[in-house]
């Protein structure tokens, strides 16, 4: 009966860990797209330091997020995101408008991210 | 390469508690979902150890599950006969009353030569000494003989006897074992007495086994070890 006990437990706690982790990945990168759209609409508008400030903050909030990322993830798509937002960064420091092709690719990469880890039916299929 | 050997060390941790998680029973005879499972995580296993990219949670997760599912499913087999027909089938008989039943052979995919190999796995060379043959969920195939080809037993020869249990270790390399003489019903006292008579302390005893009438046999350690 004990080994049953840890068995429900165990697959509960993944059960639990795994949707969190969903929840988590899913709230995360849309605030990261949120802040890549932000970055683009300064440049847009010609702020660059609010572009600069901008990308600053998407480099550190990918920071912040990439540690539980590469857990639930596989590491090549973090390294993709990771050169990804380091260009943005040094284009809007630049003012390049290769800001833009970067951050589309940002934009898709990191839905391509959040993707991975929704359980929709075809994904399982 | 340290990371490829912290992940080893870890997964062989991981795989040895899951698979004590399933039981005894799984490293004995595998049912059928059992087997799956046993190769399921040697396969799942692999990925994080060679693929270093692969983040090792994605091993971890598959495995437990995998391990969980399958005592969940054993702890419901165990409640439901329908249920553990439905996942490990049923015994079938394949020899009845020294009859062999070519359909449910045939139904089973079970050739001749099986028959034949098994039989000769247990000493049996000639097919009409057997009375019945039954294989197993688990693929094995237990055969009882006719009568007059069963080796005879004590009742047979009218010699009786009882069913005593085997001895038990109850000190090894000097540390006594109380649980087993609890299971014996003999206590530290009857110990002490028994070491006494044999001028020997509990440390100086490399093995003791006793039984249920108190039969005892003592092992001291040699010298120096």
């Amino acid at each position: 009966m004990s080994r049953l006990i840890v068995s429900i437990s165990l697959l509960t706690v993944m059960a639990a860990g795994c949707f969190w982790s969903v929840f988590v990945v899913n709230k995360r990168t849309d605030e990261l797209s949120e802040m890549v759209s932000k970055t683009e609409k300064a440049y847009m508008s010609g702020d660059k330091e609010g572009c600069v400030a901008a990308a600053a903050e998407l480099q550190k909030m990918w920071d912040d997020f990439v540690k539980l990322g590469i857990l639930v993830n596989d590491l090549g798509h973090a390294v993709e995101i990771t050169s990804s937002i380091a260009e943005i960064g040094s284009f809007a420091q630049e003012q390049d408008d290769e800001l833009y092709a970067a951050c589309d690719r940002a934009q898709a990469q990191i839905q391509l991210f959040k993707d991975m880890q929704t359980p929709t039916l075809w994904k399982i299929l | 390469m340290a990371v490829v050997l912290i992940r080893a060390c870890i997964l062989y941790i991981i795989i040895t508690f899951s698979l004590r998680l399933m039981g005894k029973r799984q490293l004995g005879e595998l049912q059928p979902s059992e087997l799956v499972v046993t190769i399921l995580i040697s396969n799942i296993a692999a990925i994080p150890v060679e693929d270093s990219s692969v983040p090792m949670i994605m091993g971890i997760v598959p495995i437990l599950t995998l391990v969980c599912l399958d005592v969940i499913v054993s702890q419901i087999m165990l409640k439901s006969t329908k249920f553990r027909k439905l996942m490990i089938g049923s015994p079938r008989v394949i020899i009845s009353e020294g009859n062999i039943i070519q359909k449910e052979m045939r139904r089973l995919r079970y050739t001749i030569d099986d028959l034949t190999e098994a039989m000769r796995e247990q000493q049996i060379f000639d097919i009409t000494q057997v009375h019945y043959a039954i294989v197993e969920t688990n693929g094995k195939v237990h055969f009882l003989l006719k009568k007059d080809f069963q080796p005879a037993g004590k009742q047979d020869v009218g010699a009786g006897g009882t069913t005593d249990d085997p001895p038990a270790v109850v000190i090894r390399d000097g540390i006594e074992d109380r649980e087993q003489l609890k299971n014996l019903g003999l206590g530290h006292g009857w110990l002490t007495q028994q070491l006494r008579e044999h001028d020997a302390a509990v440390g100086d005893v490399f093995l003791m086994t006793a039984d249920k009438n108190g039969c005892t046999t003592i092992i001291k350690r040699q010298e120096g070890m």
